[in-house]
């Protein structure tokens, strides 16, 4: 391993400098990013290359979007730090970064997550001590786990802001969240890459996969309590996997989803508790392997610069499958969309896989409806439930007899319309008493046509079981249950005719929604009448700026609030953390070596088959051209603005000086870009230590200088922060209110709104 | 009998035959009774039956008040009138015709097929003998009624006007007795108001929230009721255009209004079961008059008096009933009324004054595997056996369990469809599509017929049953007062046996199938003469 730090070096000095070409060239930039990803796997050939930090060190700098408004210049931020730490962009992340956001914000979000790692955590020792090295982790687990450290990053960062804010005087307050996208990607192949994504996108992906950690928690501790032998269910779950235990089975297709997608078939066919060990073992005929193709990525990269510019432009396979589920008639994004979200990416890949699709879509529903009825309910484990997921009623009532039927359906978010699909007809104009066309749609408009009543009529009637008739009837939408956060997704797209182009095919609807503060479910609400807590407040909004749908910025506002509720870092607690951490790391070591090498064979075989999947991507736009109108669209966006980008390296020139250097870390900050050989560290390892810092620098005056941090963050309890990637800034409410429903059209719009509820004025 | 027009969506017709199996003279009301209209001079009430039948009752008759029937209408039967002093009757229906009617002979002199769906409305104003009809289709349609029964075979064109602009299906209307202000109610939640001379819209009244079901206009239509399913009744003035009062004394929809000479009292009934007297003045004073056992459909004051003396009152439930007032008269001239609206009202009256019987409907059967026998069940859980080939009912079964019976009858044959059943008007209505209905053959041996020679030909159940409908033809049916009825169908006319005759022969598998010889199998295959079969034709 050490070995390996001269070539990093080396890869390291490369970048800065491409970057300083990149940010002249817009989209040479991009092109020479991609590039070095190629050519870095080389120069580490003879060890196990990691491309993936390489590749998330590298990209910090890239696709500044020519033109992204709105944004502030990056000195002015500078002069006075929020104390809220944000995220970096690891090139075009900001769909992510904006969701994490938000996330981490979410009333009581933070602390479940924190109680279901420590679930996950007990579940795990056991098997450590019997196999540390075949550790079985599924990945959606583990994505608890990289959000649970990237919520301790967040909050130690900014514990060791508020006690010694003159150490980030000439910096920024951000950290990267890069082992979270790392498990996302692994989770998720469509991450790959440094692709634009849509936010709604990945939030459902997120909360289906904390959702399924969830799932597997609550069915793993049914196991241990059905079979008092906890080894024999450790058994199974390492040696056979594809027997039909239930808990297995679950996972099994989500696992292969998420690992299988880079690797070759050889690994697919392997099952999964095998694929750690298998990988280690096969690591040296994989080098080998990899040394031959390798050349070719090589030469590629070289001969490139001008040739594959044009492939990178051009849409890759995996994005036009986004657009291949505009959900006409799914209105209601409901709990199976993550596995939905599935078959699509895997557009062009193997048949195998999207077998494997298949199953998982089978299985979850069931497995969800398993859960309902064994809802013995560790405390915690509905936790997504509780927060995101409501129940819609979709009710059909009889015109003739007036009683109706009743189906039920659950959401965790409602997209609804900002534009009115049915112009009003010349007609109206006649009336009598014509009622005035309201300017400004609002959002209880939009909500209204979410819920509108649909009437069954004409040559098609409903059959009335009542009435033994056909007659006509109504359908409407109706909240049955509502969660503590609803997310509220805005329709900006619309369907053009042009249906041979997924992009032109569809345009974003700059049409601006007024977004109130407050929101009343009641009007929507089954039982008007007795409902009382369906009062909502607006706490966060997901911005998209960019006047396409396929590419832009997203920036996310966010009302601070329980912020009294924010704890300071203590010195012993931190301990028991560290160890904790370090405990991590070190199974991380391994980990991330291994999966660093699937990555990197990903890569491999992707820079071989392009052309492949081009082809593939091509068909597979066509056919998502024709699905337009079933399928679900998003807005995509990951561009970093120009601004965040100069921060992005005046953040590299920080330099951290109390990186330990721990065996383990060295093969992280051998990574390092910076010039200087400092660096941010892989967020995770530097947040413990800058913590440690801060609380060892506090440790006298403890007690005041903690209140007055305390206090200190307490000013910006209810007040408005825009998180800009790494870049935080505090807006007032009126300027905030005149960013979200603005007087004129704008190509920054709100797209994703989150609404809490809001307290019973009672108690 | 009747034609249908159905247009399927590619443009086509489609021919179906439909009958109905029943007793010739059905008595009773076979289904809920969706409208009422009383002859004061002649004592008599219609009843407008989801059975598909308008019945003429003798008010005076306790005992058996069954008169007529007027028989005509393929499908539910939702309103009719009484126009030029009880001789002309006019009905509106879901087979989607207006029909004018003798009242006084009981037979049908037009048919008005000029709306699209279901005609779910109509008005009259009697002052002009104008009668309005409105339906899902959106449409209203204006009528002299005068020149509808001078209609003849030569003279069958009627100029109608309509009156346009509404944008959803319209359930209710009313037309002042001058003739002055129509309105309409519908599922777009607004009243429309036209003046009926000029067809000219006058204004939309917008309060209610939603479906409008039921309307009524002062004589000079300067005011007007409004009964909504949001379950208020509203008081509107056409001069000031708003609402000037809203009524909540029901719990459910309102679906029928009635209101006296003077238009100060409201009698309101609807899906809560309950009929309501609402001093329109003081909205605190009301009264239950009595609470029906099914959801209300329509009431009409018995106006011989003033105060009205009763009220009769139909429900989704076929028997009719009369409620007396008399009561009602005593309570308020002695103040007693009950003006707490938090305490539940005791009713006026807990009997009918009187009762119109009602006979059961069919709410529930099961084709059998060998396609010829149905198992129903009856509202009064009674269970029968009817075979579908002899048009007849084969066995009264009682009060059994239905799935137990159709276990019990289960046969290991498989015999393709060949017929469809409905039940909407609560009798058996068996369909034969053009499509399929020739799907099923059968050995002559499995089906029961014996032929002469022993031999064991192939049958067809469909081409048995049309056959046999023609050789059967009710020549009695042909009522020589039919003979006056016009087609007001764009000029095309002709009696109902020879349009039968006529779509059956352009279908050339039956042609050919005519002339094939099963006629000696008839012999053993009759329809019973206690079923009378009511054959519907309809022409798509």
């Amino acid at each position: 391993m050490p070995g390996l730090q001269g070539e990093n070096v080396v890869a390291a000095l490369g970048s800065p400098i491409k970057k300083s070409k990149l940010s002249l060239k817009f989209f040479q930039k991009k092109e020479t990013k991609r590039a070095l990803d190629f050519s870095e796997p080389q120069a580490d050939e003879p060890k196990t290359a990691e491309p993936v930090d390489s590749c998330d060190q590298v990209v910090p700098g890239p696709s500044p979007c020519p033109a992204s408004p709105g944004l502030l210049l990056p000195c002015e931020k500078r002069e006075n730090l929020m104390p809220f730490v944000g995220l970096n962009n690891l090139g075009n992340t900001c769909y992510l970064n904006s969701i994490l956001q938000v996330l981490y914000y979410c009333p009581g979000l933070r602390g479940g997550i924190k109680k279901l790692y420590n679930l996950t955590k007990r579940k795990d020792k056991p098997k450590e001590e019997t196999d540390k090295s075949e550790e079985f982790l599924p990945a959606h687990i583990e994505l608890l786990g990289s959000f649970n450290s990237l919520i301790t990053s967040v909050e130690q960062l900014q514990s060791s802001f508020l006690l010694n804010p003159d150490s980030f005087s000439d910096g920024e307050l951000a950290t990267p969240p890069r082992k979270i996208l790392h498990t996302l990607r692994q989770l998720n192949p469509m991450y790959e890459g440094y692709l634009q994504h849509d936010a709604q996108e990945v939030l459902q992906c997120i909360l289906g996969y904390i959702q399924e950690a969830c799932d597997t928690i609550r069915k793993e501790q049914e196991l241990e309590r059905e079979d008092n032998d906890v080894t024999e269910v450790k058994m199974e779950n390492g040696v056979h996997l594809d027997s039909s235990d239930s808990v297995t089975e679950s996972k099994t297709p989500t696992e292969e989803d998420g690992q299988v997608s880079g690797k070759r078939k050889s690994d697919t066919e392997v099952g999964n508790a095998k694929k750690k060990p298998k990988s280690a073992k096969s690591k040296k005929s994989e080098v080998e392997e990899d040394s031959i193709s390798r050349n070719r990525p090589l030469t590629r990269s070289k001969r490139n610069e001008g040739k594959a510019k044009l492939g990178w432009l051009r849409p890759s396979g995996k994005q036009p499958s986004i657009f291949s589920k505009f959900r006409s008639v799914g209105k209601i994004s409901s709990m199976t969309v993550k596995t939905q979200n599935k078959p699509e990416q895997e557009n062009g890949q193997s048949d195998k896989k999207s077998q494997n699709e298949k199953n998982s879509d089978e299985r979850s529903p069931q497995n969800m409806a398993e859960d309902k009825r064994a809802m013995k309910a560790v405390e915690g484990l509905d936790l997504m439930e509780r927060l995101f997921q409501g129940r819609l009623v979709l009710r059909t009532r009889c015109l003739e007899c007036e009683s109706f039927t009743e189906r039920r359906e659950d959401f965790q978010d409602i997209s609804v319309p900002v534009l009115d699909d049915q112009p009003s007809s010349p007609d109206d104009l006649s009336e009598v008493s014509p009622d005035p066309k309201p300017e400004l749609k609002t959002l209880k408009w939009a909500i209204a046509q979410f819920a509108s009543v649909e009437r069954i009529a004409g040559e098609d009637k409903y059959f009335c079981e009542t009435c033994h008739h056909y007659t006509e009837a109504e359908r409407s939408l109706l909240f049955d249950k509502t969660p503590e956060v609803i997310t509220i997704h805005l329709k900006r797209f619309s369907a053009n005719s042009l249906e041979l182009d997924p992009y032109a095919g569809l345009s974003k609807v700059n049409t601006p929604l007024q977004t109130p503060l407050t929101l009343s479910l009641e009007e929507w609400c089954t039982h008007p009448s007795s409902t009382k807590g369906q009062h909502y407040e607006l706490f966060a909004v997901v911005m998209h700026s960019g006047v396409t749908i396929s590419s832009g910025h997203y920036t996310a506002y966010i009302r601070m609030s329980d912020l009294k509720d924010v704890k300071l870092w203590q010195q012993d607690r931190k301990e028991a953390e560290k160890e904790e951490e370090e405990e991590k790391e070190s199974k991380e070591g391994t980990r991330v070596k291994e999966e660093a090498l699937d990555y990197d064979d990903g890569e491999v075989s992707f820079s071989l088959n392009t052309r492949g999947q081009r082809g593939a991507s091509l068909a597979s736009s066509k056919t998502g051209g024709k699905k337009l109108s079933e399928g679900g669209v998003g807005l995509l966006g990951g561009q970093r603005s120009l601004s965040s980008y100069e921060l992005g390296t005046s953040s590299s020139k920080h330099t951290d000086k109390t990186a330990s250097s721990g065996a383990t870390e060295g093969s992280k900050r051998r990574k390092t870009i910076n010039s200087v050989g400092q660096n941010t560290e892989a967020g995770l390892k530097k947040e413990p230590e800058a913590g440690e810092e801060a609380s060892v620098a506090s440790c006298d005056g403890v007690g005041a200088t903690e209140q007055q941090a305390l206090n200190n963050l307490l000013e910006y309890e209810g007040k408005w922060l825009l998180f800009d990637d790494s870049e935080v800034r505090l807006f007032e409410e009126e300027d905030f209110l005149r960013a979200c429903s603005p007087e004129m059209c704008s190509s920054s719009t709100p797209y994703l709104l989150f609404y809490r509820r809001m307290p019973e004025p009672g108690c | 009998m009747a034609t249908h027009h159905r247009q399927n969506a590619a443009g086509r017709r489609k021919v179906q035959v439909s009958y109905v199996i029943r007793d010739e003279v059905e008595k009773y009301n076979r289904n809920g009774v969706n409208a009422l209209q009383l002859d004061p001079a002649l004592n008599r009430l219609f009843t407008a039956g989801r059975d598909s039948i308008i019945r003429i009752w003798s008010v005076y008759q306790h005992k058996d008040p069954y008169i007529a029937s007027m028989e005509h209408h393929t499908d539910w039967v939702n309103d009719i009138v009484l126009c030029c002093n009880g001789k002309t009757l006019i009905s509106a229906s879901s087979d989607t015709t207006v029909k004018v009617w003798n009242a006084h002979k009981g037979f049908c002199m037009s048919t008005l097929r000029t709306h699209k769906d279901y005609v779910k409305a109509l008005a009259y104003a009697k002052d002009k003998e104008l009668v309005a009809s409105a339906g899902l289709d959106r449409q209203i349609f204006l009528w002299d009624v005068n020149t509808l029964t001078a209609l003849t075979a030569s003279n069958n064109t009627v100029t109608t006007s309509s009156l346009s602009g509404n944008k959803d299906s319209i359930y209710s209307l009313a037309m002042n007795q001058m003739g002055t202000v129509i309105v309409s109610g519908s599922t777009e939640k607004v009243l429309r108001v036209w003046d009926p001379r000029t067809c000219a819209k006058l204004m939309k009244l917008k309060g209610h929230t939603d479906n409008v079901k039921s309307l009524l206009l002062n004589r000079d239509g300067t005011q007007c009721l409004s009964g909504s399913s949001d379950g208020t009744i509203r008081l509107w003035s056409l001069g000031q255009q708003r609402c000037i009062a809203t009524y909540r004394v029901h719990d459910e929809g309102v679906w029928a209004l009635q209101v006296n000479e003077a238009f100060t009292h409201v009698y309101s009934g609807g899906r809560d079961k309950k009929i309501y007297c609402t001093d329109l003045r003081n909205p605190d004073i009301r009264v239950l008059i009595c609470e029906e056992k099914a959801p209300v459909l329509k009431m009409e004051l018995d106006r011989s008096a003033d105060p009205p003396p009763a009220i009769w009152v139909s429900t989704t439930k076929s028997s009719v009933n009369k409620w007396s007032l008399k009561g009602m008269h005593n309570f308020r001239s002695s103040g007693e009324y009950d003006n707490d609206c938090s305490t539940p009202l005791t009713p006026l009256c807990t009997q009918p004054e009187q009762v119109i019987k009602g006979g059961a409907s069919i709410i529930q059967c099961h084709i059998l595997n060998d396609k010829r026998h149905i198992l129903t069940k009856d509202t009064n859980n009674n269970v029968a056996f009817w075979d579908v080939l002899k048009a007849c009912k084969g066995e009264d079964l009682g009060k059994v369990e239905f799935d137990e019976e159709i276990k019990k009858r289960f046969k290991m044959v498989y015999v393709p469809n060949w017929f469809s059943v409905d039940l909407k008007t609560g009798m058996l209505t068996i369909t034969l599509d053009e499509s399929d209905c020739f799907a099923a053959w059968v050995s002559a041996k499995d089906a029961g017929f014996s032929s002469s020679d022993g031999s064991d030909p192939k049958l067809n159940l469909g081409g048995l049953l049309l056959q046999a409908l023609l050789e059967f033809w009710p020549r009695t049916r042909i009522n020589p007062m039919d003979e006056e009825e016009n087609e007001v169908n764009h000029g095309k006319e002709m009696t109902d046996s020879v349009f039968i005759c006529m779509s059956l022969s352009r279908n050339p598998f039956f042609s050919s199938f005519l002339c094939e010889n099963f006629f000696h199998l008839f012999s053993s295959f009759t329809f019973s003469s206690s079923v009378f079969c009511h054959i519907i034709l309809a022409l798509a």
